[in-house]
């Protein structure tokens, strides 16, 4: 998520109003002019990883050579916030604070810090003092909305929420949390804003589950019952906020977790050598873990370095107990190679190690279509289906293997099966059975599909397939004309 | 689209106008809602009372996950003298973890008889070795019902291993684990007795956890890189198990059958109550960071998991929170279960207020029980009114799932937290009184089990606090008894003799009424008094209507029955027998 730091003359102000009037009602800005800093806590790191303890010491040396310079403080802090020393980080944060009134970032992370130690009017207020600073920091804003909720002060957070969505209007956080407000005092209007918070470009499993317990408030049981399956399918997912300062305190991390969760980061904003980097050294610190194997397969696989994908491969399966995603990884990366038989063996055994485990059958079923064999492919399909006759993703690939077996009538059953709940997904799925209406010759329902996929694709903003639709809408609807011309 | 429910918000508003119907602030008169006055609430007097047990984890430095966990307790009147007895769980070393295998003698559960009744002080005895219950597997938890219908209570207690049962026979224990068909050889937790299918005899539940091995335990590091213990998530997730009574000393695991072992997670607590209003009794299940299970009753021996669509498996922001402890408890005065279960620090303690269908919304943040908590990793729990002022509190044991950064220098085992205590003041809405309430509420220590009962007798509810690698607690209450009460012992002809299940309605001025359930699961690894103890307010009547939902599906009335004392209630007699009628 990209945000803006130019501060917006109108915003500005009623950020600034915002705060002016937090402060007075809930000690906004309050507590840095004390000039008595807090008393440091000492620092025991017996046990610590020894890189961790190293890193941690060097810094604790430079604050102690300095320790009533903000910088000293303010990094001692982070480095402790990375490693979720909370209570050790909010006393040099706090220390910071005081010391450089000024500094938005002491106050900011220090806010994050108390919210992780349940501090909440201490976090509203470091927040606030932050947003004074920089008012337009989006991230900061976001969390003070969401605090400002979780408090009872609902006017307040609305009001941030609302001038988020001024600037930011599909920003799915502030959909998201002005939806539930709007639904938690009764208004409607809450329906449409977390509807719109699922359309975004990524999944948000929180929304899912607001609209579902919306629906299910107004007696609405399909939609409550379609959303709450969305949640579940997605329910470990949401969209990044983008928070530089506090990825600069993550990327300070230099335990394992820290490591694998930084290259998993990394791995998300495509930058994959730096990503393996991180995988890599985490490895180093413990060559047990199985499923950080399993991550390199896909990653080396994504660079075409095959030799190394496979080699994490072996080293994976010679300690994983339960290797089905190494399984999966490596078929995934014999099938970029098209070595398509090694693959459906790598996905059977996946199976073998998982009957459960539905990608691997759609996998199976693409390395069998792949090789030529859609029959076969069609069986694995219906299985992944038997095992969760919900799962979309099975029954579009199903609907797509009918298509190459020019059976359109089976196809359009599988589409229609997957149509609802609408989501970003939806306007492809209408497409395709748009394409299977055409093999049926039924023109008037093509074209209504793609009418309806237009209509769906503005409102999830898909903006990548609308021109596609457009043309493919002129198309058929050329095509009726011509041929209600041509009848007698 | 009109939007019928605006609950969240306007709880505050409709549980006001709830009140101002008829409940509790006017019918119990609630007049005393100061929270600002320090107090000493609770005194702690374990030892002195010679309650001389410590729990041992058999921690020595390898991290195995069973010794984080903890064990609880149970306060039961094992010997049917009328004061609650102590039984206490031990874990000791784990076998298979290291060179202390030979070495150490293997730690027991242990039994402490109360002597309170006759001689009017509160003294414990250790009966373990004449009572025969001095289990020594590694002990986690620990359940009590009258499965036999005998008229004294028995208990089914949980290792990382074998469970046992203790059949009870006139305060002489046997076991009869493998004659009941109740083996369980993996890690069980917490347990609930309940009669789901209505025979008239008791059923178990019980929760289990992960499939935890000595010698497949993985070492783990917390976020700074430290050898900590693991997360459950390392280890595979077990299904429940149900046991129907055959009603003639056996039972039958109907687990696959009633459709409970479909599903896996890591079950830490249990409940067992009619949450959906169907007269059937269901069972919830607090798993630690998955899902919880709603498991609602068909009333045809099978049982449909609903914890996702009711709105009580993840909390309002759609996350699958660490449960470890849970109770239900009308809370609200709606005359339904509502739902509290303690979670990891970081994440808050969460309540699930019920519309009255057995579907869920998340109340934590309007009735202020969210940042308080987040600190803390809590365990057991319970609805207690601990004021007697007719309103359902909390009460919270905390002890940490990780290395504690403050404890570090003062302690070997850093992972103690101090127990907290919520009151509830009206309107849906608490208050944390942990810091009002006395030393006894502040000590730092790694407590795990909770039981709630009034083991002094005197009106008022008492905690029994386990500590994990730590001494017992008994925490007497010193300021309940001061307002009027009611307390109600339940004896089922055609339900269960002990009537487990059985929900108690007291009447008051305008309409006015208050529920509770005779029950002793819920909180963590314990199980609790079975006696019903409603708190009146300082001004009640001095006779009150009392009416009793009997698990067996009748309703009955007990007329007018005088305050400020016990009394035994007999199903199908409609008055109040004396007390020894058991």
């Amino acid at each position: 998520m990209a945000y803006n730091t130019t501060q917006h003359h109108s915003n500005y102000v009623s950020i600034m109003a915002l705060v002016a009037l937090l402060s007075i009602t809930s000690g906004c800005g309050s507590g840095t002019d004390d000039v008595v800093l807090p008393e440091p806590p000492a620092l025991v790191l017996e046990g610590f990883d020894t890189d961790v303890a190293t890193q941690i010491d060097k810094t604790y040396e430079q604050w102690k050579a300095n320790p009533r310079a903000p910088e000293t403080n303010g990094n001692l802090a982070m480095l402790l916030h990375a490693h979720q020393q909370y209570s050790w980080a909010t006393v040099y944060y706090q220390r910071a604070r005081q010391l450089a009134s000024g500094e938005f970032r002491w106050a900011y992370l220090h806010g994050l810090v108390l919210i992780q130690l349940g501090e909440r009017e201490a976090a509203i207020a470091a927040l606030c003092q932050a947003l004074e600073l920089t008012p337009n920091y989006m991230p900061a804003r976001v969390k003070l909305a969401m605090l400002l909720i979780d408090s009872g002060q609902f006017a307040e957070g609305q009001s941030l929420y609302e001038q988020l969505l001024k600037e930011w209007p599909d920003l799915p956080q502030a959909l998201y949390g002005l939806g539930r407000l709007k639904l938690q005092q009764g208004q409607d209007s809450g329906i449409a804003l977390l509807e719109r918070a699922t359309y975004g470009a990524a999944p948000y499993g929180a929304a899912h589950y607001a609209l579902a317990e919306a629906y299910r408030s107004i007696g609405n049981s399909t939609q409550a019952d379609m959303q709450f399956e969305l949640f579940r399918r997605r329910r470990n997912q949401e969209p990044l906020l983008g928070d530089p300062f506090l990825e600069t305190v993550k990327d300070m991390n230099e335990s394992k977790l820290g490591l694998i969760n930084r290259g998993q980061r990394l791995l998300g904003q495509g930058k994959i050598r730096n990503a393996i980097e991180q995988f890599e050294r985490a490895l180093d610190k413990d060559s047990s873990a199985a499923g950080t194997h399993s991550v390199l397969i896909s990653a080396y696989g994504m660079l075409g370095e095959y030799d190394q994908a496979e080699a994490h491969y072996r080293k994976g399966l010679a300690i994983d107990p339960d290797p089905v995603r190494l399984h999966n990884n490596f078929g995934v990366l014999r099938l970029k190679q098209q070595k398509h038989a090694d693959a459906a063996q790598a996905f059977r055994a996946a199976i073998a190690a998982d009957p459960d485990y539905v990608d691997a059958y759609i996998n199976l079923g693409a390395a069998l279509e792949s090789s030529g064999k859609g029959s076969e492919a069609i069986k694995y399909y219906r299985k992944a289906l038997e095992h969760d006759s919900a799962h979309r993703a099975a029954g579009f690939h199903l609907g797509n293997a009918y298509m190459r077996m020019n059976n359109p009538y089976r196809a359009a059953e599988q589409y229609q099966r997957i149509l609802e709940p609408q989501d970003r997904s939806t306007p492809e799925y209408l497409q395709a059975l748009a394409a299977a209406y055409l093999g049926m010759w039924k023109y008037a329902e093509a074209e209504a599909a793609l009418e309806n996929a237009i209509e769906i694709a503005e409102k999830t903003a898909r903006t990548d397939l609308l021109s596609k639709l457009k043309g493919s809408l002129e198309r058929v609807q050329s095509k009726r004309q011509s041929l209600t011309t041509e009848s007698p | 689209m009109n939007l019928k429910k605006t609950r969240i918000v306007f709880f505050v508003a409709v549980c006001s106008s709830l009140f101002s119907c008829g409940l509790p602030d006017t019918a119990f008169s609630i007049e005393n809602n100061d929270d600002d006055t320090s107090a000493t609430l609770f005194v702690e007097v374990a030892a002195s009372a010679g309650l001389s047990f410590t729990h041992h984890n058999g921690n020595h430095g390898t991290y195995n996950f069973p010794e984080i966990n903890g064990a609880g307790g149970a306060l039961l009147d094992f010997d049917n003298d009328g004061d609650l007895d102590v039984y206490l769980v031990q874990s000791g070393h784990l076998p298979g973890t290291g060179t202390a295998d030979n070495m150490l003698p293997r730690a027991a559960n242990a039994l402490y008889r109360n002597m309170l009744v006759p001689s009017g002080e509160l003294i414990f005895e250790d009966v373990t070795a004449m009572t025969g219950t001095g289990n020594t597997g590694y002990g986690i938890g620990v359940a009590t019902g009258d499965y036999d219908n005998d008229g004294d209570v028995d208990m089914y207690v949980m290792n990382v291993g074998d469970n046992i049962f203790y059949r009870n026979d006139d305060g002489v224990f046997t076991d009869v684990t493998d004659h009941t068909g109740t083996s369980i050889g993996v890690w069980s937790a917490s347990g609930s007795f309940a009669d789901y299918d209505q025979d008239g005899d008791l059923d178990l539940f019980v929760a289990n956890y992960v499939d935890w091995q000595a010698d497949a335990e993985t070492p783990c590091q917390n976020n700074a890189g430290q050898r900590d213990y693991c997360a459950p998530v390392n280890y595979p997730a077990l299904s429940d198990h149900l046991f129907r009574n055959n009603g003639d000393g056996t039972f039958t695991d109907v687990s696959k059958l009633a459709g409970i072992s479909a599903l896996s997670g890591p079950g830490l607590g249990v409940t067992a109550a009619d949450f959906n209003a169907d007269n059937q009794i269901d069972f919830y299940v607090a798993n630690d960071q998955q899902a919880n299970f709603l498991w609602l009753n068909r009333g045809d021996g099978v049982f449909v998991e609903n914890g996702l669509r009711s709105g009580s498996a993840y909390n309002s922001r759609g996350v699958a929170e660490a449960s470890m402890g849970v109770t239900a408890g009308d809370f609200d005065g709606d005359g339904d279960e509502d739902l509290f279960m303690t979670h990891l620090s970081s994440e808050s303690n969460t309540l699930y207020i019920n519309d009255g269908t057995g579907n869920f919304v998340d109340g934590t943040e309007t009735a202020n029980l969210g940042a308080s908590s987040m600190r803390f990793t809590g365990f057991g729990s319970a609805w207690i009114d601990y004021d007697n002022d007719s309103l359902l509190d909390l009460f919270v044991a905390n002890g940490s799932h990780m290395i504690v950064a403050e404890r570090r220098n003062v302690s070997d085992f850093p992972y103690g937290q101090s127990n907290q205590l919520f009151r509830n003041i009206g309107g849906g809405r608490f208050t944390d009184m942990s810091n009002n309430a006395g030393p006894a509420m502040s000590a730092i220590e790694i407590s795990r089990g909770a039981a709630f009962g009034d083991i002094d007798n005197d009106g008022d509810v008492d905690i029994l606090v386990t500590n994990n690698n730590g001494p017992v607690r008994l925490l007497l209450n010193e300021s309940g008894h001061t307002k009027h009460w009611l307390r109600l012992r339940l004896g089922g002809t055609r339900s269960p003799r002990d009537a487990q299940g059985a929900r108690v309605a007291v009447f008051g001025r305008n309409n006015s009424t208050l529920w509770k359930r005779v029950h002793t699961d819920g909180s963590y690894a314990s199980a609790s008094d079975a006696r019903v103890l409603f708190g009146l307010g300082a001004d009640a009547p001095s006779d009150m209507g009392v009416q009793v939902q009997w698990p067996s599906g009748h309703t009955e009335t007990f007329g007018q029955l005088q305050i400020d004392r016990e009394h035994y209630l007999q199903e199908g007699t409609g008055s109040p027998g004396p007390l020894q009628n058991r």
